[in-house]
């Protein structure tokens, strides 16, 4: 096979409709940023984030492209050294971490940092489906130990950070991938009934008789905030009340790009970054955040899509996991910005302005690409 | 993978997909809801949470005399504001330290206010113009100025207890200031500002104005100059007789306009926090006490009316008369003998009256009880009225109508008592007593008239005008004598009543009062004299009488009330025009027209008189001279240069050249009148127009 059959054949069996929607994120991504930071200059320049997010955007791609033409069998094949990386890299972020807002979330690696619970969230999927595929679907009781295990020991170590929103990426991660390797329904129900109810029962606990719990006030109020806004109106309550009169003040056709004032004039909180949603919404209205949601609508069909036809087991986990990840954000995300969901600080994926989510979805997503090259089993 | 396993998995993974569109579904509900059910209160909410409002303080109406004397006005003065969010921290020691130094306020409150957690809060309001003057000269950042109305009263306690006071708010709390105050207020206006989230004023943001509307002006019935005379004359009574209070009220028994009405003690409204609660209260329409024998011809109107008695009866009194139960005393221990009702109204012989009141009998005694206006409020224009004590109708022994019939037992205020008597004079009609003659809009355009209607006839005009003759031959013959002005047609009656304390009638402590009207021919003046607890005599005689004749004597001349013919050498005198004039020189031309001048507080010159240039007055009338300082020349300004100013910006430059700002529109100053570098009079308002900047 020549190397130039082979670069045709990669571009016939190459997903155009998931890279599309992928470039469209991400230029609604660059045009949004543009409008949540031109108006808070950085050295002068308006267009700071921009730059740095488009950066970013084309050093993604380039791993994109890698991770499309690596065989994601050989993920399979390293996902102990994989797994054992990411404990490392999580343990060394706690030693050595710099800080932002309160928590230990950077390793600083040259000019740029590395946030190794970003990297987390695609190297869970990679080793947990080892794990899984390995294993069969599980049946006992006993069977749902080992990667209860696997995800629980980073999760701990993210919430020491500490990151809520992160570790409960990765149980989301796993409720995902369990579902499609064929585990147990029933026993699947039960641990995610339990897992919440010990969550609410811990904070019932706390609140009524102040039970320690692995949690910074900030982040107890922030999750109870959205049950009511009213309890912490200029804290915690801040942004989500912020957040939603810009959603709605946005109505069906936005206030115009550039024009949202409680964007520009600066009242949403965080608003490049985890709020961005709430900009799309003042901004460009109903019509911009539902185009915004049929790509993602798009983009998890294609994911379902690549699950299904995967020539292997490992294949569909990945691409299930990839689903779950992606979707996981977006509800969660989106959720807090409209008040149905409690304001955990996770961004929307391709949009939120930061470079490592950035980097992990674009490879995620090269992941979701190999499988699909790869699935007639016939590519070499 | 068998394929069993692989149809379970690609089932799953159809199910995750379900899953997610539900989801989706309810986040695109959500979304619906915010964006169209709830976008346009979410919107305004935006818009709220990004504008800060500066208020702008509506102009209280003016309150004049009948004549259009300035009785209360407002003037404009600088209230100061903090923005606490544009005070830099690291100066706010600074700031807080000047503010106090330049307000007199507490350093530590005012750095406690300075870093408060709020868009907007007063540091000081209401300052002096050199206060304002300083602060602004300093330029400390985040802080404003506003202006805002300060009420004055520049006859200080004159009419203290009609005009009442306006608190700092501009609110009325007392008097026709409470009363009034729906039309007086006026509607206050804004400077809404936009601001970012940091709390910076927006460079090209809205800026916009909301002009304040103006109160109404309100004209009242009283008379400057007969406040004056009935004032000077309270003062003197005060003092005369060490009295706890002191109340006259002067009335045209006509209409029920209320020309005067003091009391003493008083207090100045400009200071009413420096006085005690208890002088704010208008003892004229709020205190009720027994009327004593004033009240008698209201008891001889109704058992006339009622034909239980006429002229021809007489009445033995032989000191005192036993009624069921008891024994009643008449005040003369020797008895005054064969009277007929004319001769018991003069020498106010109770004993003739418990028997006019015994056949007048219970019901009788209520219906004209109420029909005089007892019992319930008179509907005067003035806040806090009472309504006065009977015994209940079920309770009442005749012993009680007995001792009600002179006065006793029952209370009345003395407005109530005043205008009771008004029917007796005018003809029959009780006519509702009224302090406000007419409201005025700011433009002048719209006049509302607050003059009652005619009032309803409650006795005869018969009856009336033979009750007028008794009460006539009451000052010429009887107890009022020391009442009487030969030629003046003076009718009343005077009163001596027990104080009822604590539930008890007492023996040392008595009201002295007079109430009378004249002429008796035409009446157009009614005056009632309320002492009470003088020392050293409790007689209405001795005590009120004085005062009313001393009351009507001035009020006479100066509303040249004829006098009958041949009874007077008074001549009409012009006054003249007085104002800017020397205080001796002043004195000394109004002594050549044979005027007496009364001069008022201190300085070299006259600044006011009443009454006005030109008024025609009977020669020995007192002229009212208020003396200030050499008024300055009033001042020019050169306007300044507004344009491309915001409101904000070119209010505080023209505030600051003396000059108020009319503005229209929004956003930045376009056209403004008249032109920068005109010359125009301090307090000149410049027009500005807003409009958007263009890009």
């Amino acid at each position: 096979m020549t190397m130039r059959h082979w670069g045709k054949r990669v571009l016939r069996n190459l997903d155009y409709a998931l890279l599309v929607t992928v470039l469209l994120l991400v230029a609604i991504s660059l045009v949004m940023v543009t409008s949540a930071t031109f108006h808070r200059p950085v050295g002068g320049d308006p267009y700071y984030h921009t730059k740095k997010q488009a950066a970013w955007a084309l050093l993604g791609l380039g791993l994109m492209v890698v991770m499309t033409l690596v065989d994601y069998i050989n993920f399979q094949r390293y996902a102990p050294y994989l797994y054992v990386t990411m404990i490392v890299l999580l343990g060394l972020v706690l030693v050595f971490g710099r800080s932002a807002y309160g928590a230990q979330r950077w390793l600083p690696l040259g000019v740029i940092g590395l946030q190794p619970s970003e990297v987390a969230k695609l190297l869970i999927i990679l080793s947990l489906g080892a794990l899984l595929s390995r294993r069969g679907p599980l049946r006992t009781w006993w069977d749902f130990v080992p990667p209860l295990t696997a995800v629980a020991l980073p999760a701990v170590l993210v919430m020491r950070q500490p990151d809520l929103g992160t570790s409960l990426v990765f149980f989301g991660i796993l409720v995902g991938m369990l579902f499609v390797s064929g585990a147990c329904v029933k026993r699947l129900l039960v641990l995610v009934a339990g897992g919440l109810g010990a969550v609410v029962g811990a904070i019932t606990l706390h609140l009524r008789y102040g039970l320690a719990l692995p949690l910074r006030e900030y982040q107890l109020k922030r999750l109870m905030v959205f049950l009511n806004p009213q309890i912490d109106p200029l804290g915690a309550g801040y942004h989500l009340r912020q957040s939603l009169i810009a959603v709605g003040a946005g109505r069906i056709w936005g206030q115009g790009l550039f024009s949202g004032s409680q964007n520009q004039l600066k009242f949403l909180p965080e608003q490049h970054t985890d709020f961005i949603f709430a900009v799309i919404g003042e901004e460009l209205g109903l019509a911009g955040v539902c185009l915004l949601l049929v790509l993602y609508a798009v983009l998890l069909i294609r994911a379902v899509g690549i699950a299904m036809e995967a020539r292997e087991f490992y294949g569909t986990l990945l691409a299930g996991g990839v689903a779950s990840m992606i979707a996981f954000h977006v509800l969660v995300n989106v959720g807090m910005a409209m008040g149905v969901m409690p304001i955990t600080g996770l961004p929307l994926p391709f949009v939120s302005y930061g470079g490592n989510n950035l980097m992990v979805n674009f490879a995620a997503v090269g992941v979701l690409l190999s499988v699909r090259l790869r699935r007639h089993g016939i590519f070499f | 993978m068998s394929s069993a396993a692989r149809l379970i998995t690609r089932q799953r993974v159809l199910h995750v997909f379900v899953l997610l569109a539900l989801f989706q579904a309810v986040l695109m509900g959500r979304l619906t809801w915010l964006q169209l059910v709830r976008g346009a209160e979410l919107r305004e909410r935006a818009f709220y949470v990004r504008t800060r409002e500066v208020p702008v303080e509506a102009r209280r109406g003016t309150i004049y005399d009948r004549m259009g004397r300035e009785l209360a006005i407002s003037v404009n003065v600088d209230s100061v504001f903090a923005v606490p969010i544009e005070v830099p921290p690291a100066r706010a020691p600074e700031v807080a330290s000047r503010l106090a130094e330049v307000l007199e306020l507490d350093y530590e409150w005012t750095l406690a206010r300075l870093t408060r957690r709020e868009a907007f809060v007063w540091i000081k309001r209401k300052v002096t113009s050199a206060q304002a003057r300083a602060l602004r000269e300093s330029r400390l950042p985040g802080i404003g100025f506003t202006q805002e109305a300060q009420r004055f009263y520049p006859k200080a306690n004159l009419a203290s207890h009609v005009l009442g006071f306006a608190g700092i708010d501009s609110q009325g709390l007392a008097g026709v200031e409470y009363s009034y105050d729906r039309y007086l207020k006026g509607q206050a206006g804004k400077i809404v500002i936009e601001y970012d989230g940091r709390g910076r004023e927006l460079p090209q943001a809205m800026h916009r104005y909301y002009p304040p509307t103006e109160g109404y002006d309100l004209v009242l019935t009283l008379d400057e100059y007969v406040q004056h005379v009935v004032e000077r004359e309270a003062e003197l009574a005060m003092e005369r007789w060490q009295a706890l209070r002191v109340t006259i009220i002067v009335m045209d028994p006509r209409n029920g306009e209320i020309l005067a009405m003091a009391s003493r003690p008083d207090f100045d409204p400009n200071r009413y926090a420096a006085f005690p609660q208890e002088d704010w209260r208008n003892p004229a329409v709020s205190d009720a006490h027994p009327p004593g024998s004033t009240f008698k011809p209201l008891t001889a109107a109704a058992a006339l009316e009622e034909g239980v008695v006429d002229w021809t009866d007489r009445f033995f009194c032989g000191g005192s008369v036993a009624v069921p139960g008891d024994r009643i005393a008449c005040w003369r221990q020797q008895g005054h003998g064969s009277l007929d009702l004319s001769g018991a109204i003069e020498q106010s012989c109770n004993v003739a009256f418990v028997q006019i009141g015994l056949r007048l009998g219970a019901d009788a005694f209520f219906r004209y009880y109420q029909g005089f206006g007892f019992g319930s409020p008179t509907g005067v224009d003035l806040p806090g009225e009472a309504r006065g004590l009977v015994v209940a109708r079920e309770q009442l022994r005749p012993i009680d109508l007995a001792v009600m019939a002179f006065g006793q037992t029952l209370t009345v205020t003395p407005l109530q008592l005043l205008t009771a008597l008004c029917a007796v004079a005018n003809g029959g009609r009780l006519v509702k007593p009224h302090v406000g003659m007419e409201l005025r809009s700011p433009d002048g355009q719209e006049v509302i008239s607050l003059g009652p209607g005619p009032g309803r006839q409650v006795i005869s005009a018969a009856t009336s005008h033979e009750v007028v003759r008794a009460l006539r031959a009451a000052v010429t013959r009887g107890t009022g004598r020391p009442a009487d002005i030969e030629g003046y047609e003076l009718a009343g009656k005077t009163g001596t009543a027990q104080k009822v304390t604590g539930g008890r009638v007492s023996s040392d402590r008595h009201i002295a009062a007079f109430a009378g009207f004249g002429p008796a021919s035409d009446p157009r003046l009614a005056c009632l004299v309320v002492v009470d607890e003088p020392q050293g005599s409790a007689f209405g005689s001795q005590v009120a009488a004085p005062v009313f004749r001393a009351i009507m004597e001035d009020l006479y001349r100066y509303l040249e009330i004829p006098v009958a013919p041949g009874e007077s050498s008074t001549r009409s005198v012009t006054v003249p025009q007085l104002i800017g004039t020397e205080a001796s020189e002043a004195a000394r031309q109004l002594a050549a027209r044979g005027l007496v001048a009364v001069l008022q507080g201190e300085g070299a010159r006259v600044t006011d008189q009443v009454p006005p240039a030109g008024t025609q007055l009977a020669s020995g009338t007192e002229v009212l001279l208020r003396l200030g300082a050499a008024a300055e020349s009033p001042g020019l300004v050169e306007v300044p240069r507004v344009l491309g100013r915001t409101i904000v910006d070119a209010a505080r430059v023209l505030t600051e050249a003396g000059l108020r700002l009319e503005a229209a529109g929004s956003g930045v100053a376009m056209e403004q009148y008249p032109e920068p570098g005109v010359f125009v009079l301090t307090g000149t308002a410049v027009k500005v127009e807003f409009r958007p900047p263009s890009r």
